[in-house]
């Protein structure tokens, strides 16, 4: 499924898998089901059950949520409104396909918003920088290696 | 509510003294269902006080290499943190409170 090493994965005792949030999620690079990076997490979305267990439903994304978590709300509103951006994006956890070093997830990219900074920038900003050249139109494979 | 309401929270005992501040949180994703859906993670264990932050670093994992001596000072130094069960822990006003011992 995915080409992380043994060694980097989580550990796994027995029937459940452990993780711990801070060390193997948060701030975090996901992929999308291509190897498509797509933003990195930035909280996790708790919800409280009938047996009282909290368990974590959707992982949080965008620039807005990683201000609220660093006590920045008001960075992460004007971020927002300045960048057009949702307020808060969320991926279900069930959308998780593997946690190593990186996150896997089982989606499309195109199908997130989290890519919605990047994509600001370039058509607002680097497109308009004179001499700027999209990767795609000079045949570069965004690794500084030709495309063949 | 978020992961980031839990951590840095500071957690007390039932009379106030204090234990730390959360510094982890360990997530366990328990068997599939009998529908074979995948179990969500929930959350298991705090990980409190400064010698929580041995486990931060990542050097107290399985498989994890580093330098050696930085390895076993973390792994000793991970054995004196505070893993406090969600199950002891209540929420009041806001605080983290754990019951008994």
């Amino acid at each position: 499924m995915s080409s992380i090493p043994d060694e980097e994965r989580p550990d796994d005792p027995g029937a459940g898998r452990t993780v711990d949030a801070a060390l193997h999620l948060l701030d975090h690079q996901m992929l999308d089901r291509d190897g498509r990076r797509c933003g990195n997490v930035d909280d996790l979305e708790l919800e409280e059950r009938d047996d009282d267990t909290l368990v974590v439903v959707n992982i949080l994304a965008g620039p807005g949520v990683l201000a609220e978590r660093l006590d920045h709300p008001r960075l992460g509103r004007w971020w927002r409104h300045a960048t057009e951006a949702e307020d808060t994006i969320r991926i279900p956890m069930r959308d998780v396909a593997d946690i190593g070093a990186d996150i896997n997830l089982a989606v499309d990219a195109d199908d997130l918003a989290t890519s919605h900074t990047e994509r600001w920038a370039r058509e607002r900003v680097v497109d308009h920088i004179p001499g700027h050249t999209r990767a795609a139109e000079r045949g570069d494979n965004g690794d500084g290696e030709e495309a063949s | 509510m978020r992961i980031s309401d839990l951590l840095d929270q500071e957690v007390v005992d039932e009379r106030g003294r204090r234990l730390g501040k959360v510094h982890d949180v360990r997530l366990v994703q328990d068997a599939r269902s009998a529908e074979g859906d995948d179990a969500l993670f929930r959350v298991d264990t705090l990980l409190v006080g400064r010698a929580g932050l041995a486990t931060r670093l990542g050097y107290t994992r399985n498989g994890v290499r580093g330098p050696w001596l930085v390895k076993l000072l973390a792994t000793r130094w991970e054995r004196r943190a505070e893993h406090i069960p969600w199950t002891a822990i209540e929420r009041v006003e806001g605080r983290l409170v754990r019951r008994g011992r």
